[in-house]
């Protein structure tokens, strides 16, 4: 087991970001209305494309990994869909008819079609006309009253989850007449016409809903909002209430994005700047751990970025117990956190006596998604972005023990 | 740092680490618009419940958390009328430098003292934990400079008064300094009827003459100049008739 690596890819938030099929390359949007497409190089990451036709803010991207096309959108209400010819990146307009920012972006798994999330309150299906060499949007729009926050797709192609900004989760039928085969029943439904709702959901205490995500064999559906839960619904069958809505209440603070490592396990990250990992089955689900607990190590993991670490100024600066205390008398600031394989309570992530979070990530993680899998079909690494500008690809540290754990500190 | 006021700042902290999870949210009233929704109020499921941390009746913080922007709100101490002006003056004049703060608001919400508007591209660009930071430091400072300022502003009226007081006790008595050489004044208020008569006339230039009688009037401030080109000691006074 190796230690996370950390890549400053900005000094700015990432706001979309998408590796390529063979991780080679990496298409990040470092806050502004151009894409860049980084090289890897060793450990360094080297510019060798911009893709510029946006211009407003690019809030998704999706990189297919069969063919090769990179699809962004923005908030000037527009996607495309960037081909990679030898003169480099091309774009290819998409009609998406929407009138509000476009917020997500998934490539289907069959990577005919992708969806596109906005703030007019509409879902965009988006296949390519072949006719006019565009990609032309069919739209989803019941009961969807607020923008749509984030989307995710069936692995079985055709349905399509969608979390909302007013606490709403919908499962619905992306099928495309025309484009594609007529649907089997599943597990969600049996009737498939396209937009048709199978299911919704709403969470717990109608926080925003940040990211949603089937689990790999598509029967189990999960979802972060800002009330920082984690829910995990089981389907049951089609018309049926689920087998079980199962909420995992936390102390933290929200979480904004979660990805499935493995049937029982999800890893989700947010606004405490540590992605963590929970597990479970339909009986219950509960954290496991943090993959970068700051109070289980004694030494952080500091990525040489932001240079050494220095105590205070004279020979009380660096004493722990002092500072504790002085922070204690002049800002009524409470002390670190006990160690413990929870995270730590809201807006208690330990400050470094420089200043920083001790966690690597020093502002919110607003990607998690998965890097590599092992041969069971496992994911075995996972990449988190966030709005501190870095790029880190965590190993799943499988184990609870401190040996698990032990094995990702660096000495 | 007084007992009552370690839980105050504490809750305070907590509550804003918890509304400052912002989030990149775009208008969805307003085409290619991007705007603090806590300030525009048009989407009400962008909007969270408003919450308010008091310590007595005169200090509180109204906190705002919304989708993309969280707006904090001050009432500073005040508990009579000096410190009610000194608040004004001091919040006026750092609100009037609003853009060199970047997280202050050019105007309070109605009922508060001062505001603060945090937006995701504050938060982005920034260090969340500092931003706290600043804030706690901000509410713990405000009420150290206003009662300094008061503090001061006191002891400046105490001499003032003082002076004031030992200038006018000098009608009906007599008062000097000795000089040596140069010129020496005394700023007097002087009541109606009153007459100045010069002691020594002879060292210098007593402006007005070596007397003086005021008229009946409303009461004035007289300055007696005298001036010494010899080199020995006067005795500068005056008799008052």
């Amino acid at each position: 087991m190796s230690a996370p690596e950390v890549f400053q890819l900005s000094l700015g938030p990432l706001t979309g970001i998408a590796f390529s099929p063979d991780r080679s390359q990496v298409c990040v949007c470092p806050n502004s209305n151009e894409a860049q497409i980084y090289t890897r190089n060793g450990d360094s990451w080297d510019l060798t494309d911009t893709l510029a036709e946006h211009d407003k803010l690019i809030t998704a991207i999706a990189w297919g990994p069969n063919t090769n096309r990179i699809v962004t959108c923005s908030q000037d209400r527009n996607a495309y869909v960037w081909t990679q010819t030898e003169q480099g990146w091309k774009p290819a307009l998409v009609i998406l008819k929407i009138n509000r920012a476009a917020t997500s972006v998934k490539w289907s798994p069959a990577e005919n079609k992708f969806a596109v999330g906005s703030g007019s309150r509409i879902i965009a299906i988006c296949s390519f006309d072949e006719e006019n060499n565009w990609w032309t949007a069919r739209q989803i729009k019941k009961p969807l009253r607020s923008t749509v926050l984030s989307l995710d797709w069936h692995p079985n192609n055709y349905l399509i989850a969608a979390g909302t900004a007013d606490g709403k989760v919908f499962v619905y039928s992306g099928y495309i007449k025309g484009l594609e085969a007529k649907p089997e029943a599943n597990i969600w439904g049996d009737k498939l016409p396209t937009g048709q709702i199978l299911a919704g959901f709403e969470s717990p205490n109608g926080g925003w809903v940040h990211d949603v995500a089937f689990s790999p064999s598509g029967d189990a559906l999960a979802f972060v909002a800002h009330d920082s839960s984690v829910n995990i619904i089981y389907a049951s069958g089609p018309n049926e209430p689920p087998a079980a809505h199962i909420v995992v209440k936390l102390p933290s603070l929200p979480f904004t994005s979660l990805t499935w490592t493995s049937e029982q396990s999800i890893v989700a990250a947010g606004h405490d700047c540590q992605p963590i990992l929970f597990t479970g089955s339909h009986e219950g689900w509960a954290i496991s751990h943090s993959l970068d607990d700051p109070s289980s190590t004694s030494k952080p993991l500091t990525p040489s970025a932001t240079g050494a670490r220095a105590g205070g100024v004279g020979r009380l600066g660096n004493n722990e117990a002092f500072n504790m205390f002085k922070a204690a008398d002049s800002k009524g600031q409470r002390g670190a956190s006990q160690p413990g394989a929870t995270p730590t309570s809201a807006g208690l992530t330990p400050v470094g006596s420089d200043g920083l979070l001790l966690t690597i990530h020093q502002n919110t993680i607003t990607h998690v998604e998965a890097y590599e899998w092992n041969q069971s079909g496992e994911v075995s690494k996972i990449f988190t972005a966030g709005r501190d500008g870095r790029l880190v690809v965590w190993p799943i540290t499988g184990s609870k023990g401190l040996s698990g754990r032990m094995a990702g500190l660096q000495v | 740092m007084s007992n009552t006021l370690r839980p105050y700042l504490n809750a305070v902290r907590a509550t804003l680490t918890a509304a400052l999870t912002l989030e990149n949210f775009s208008s969805q009233v307003v085409e290619r618009h991007n705007k603090p929704e806590v300030e525009v109020q048009t989407s009400p499921e962008a909007l969270l419940k408003p919450l308010i941390v008091s310590r007595n009746e005169s200090e509180r913080v109204l906190i705002e958390p919304s989708v993309n922007a969280i707006r904090l709100s001050i009432s500073i101490k005040q508990a009579d009328e000096i410190e009610k002006i000194l608040c004004h003056k001091f919040t006026r004049f750092m609100m009037m430098r609003a853009e060199g703060f970047v997280i202050l608001r050019r105007k309070p919400i109605p009922g508060y003292d001062i505001s603060f508007l945090i937006t995701n591209f504050h938060s982005e660009s920034m260090l969340k934990h500092k931003l706290v930071d600043f804030i706690i430091q901000f509410m713990e400072d405000v009420d150290k400079e206003i009662s300094e300022m008061k503090l001061s502003l006191n002891a400046r009226a105490r001499i003032v008064a003082e002076s004031y007081l030992s200038t006018t006790e000098l009608s009906g008595g007599c008062a000097g300094s000795k000089i040596r050489s140069g010129t020496a004044s005394l700023d007097m208020a002087v009541e109606n009827g009153w007459m100045i008569q010069a002691l020594q006339p002879d060292i210098g230039g007593f402006s007005g003459g070596t007397s003086h009688q005021f008229l009946p009037g409303p009461p004035s401030s007289y300055r007696l100049t005298c001036s010494n080109d010899k080199a020995d000691l006067f005795d500068f006074a005056f008799q008052f008739a």
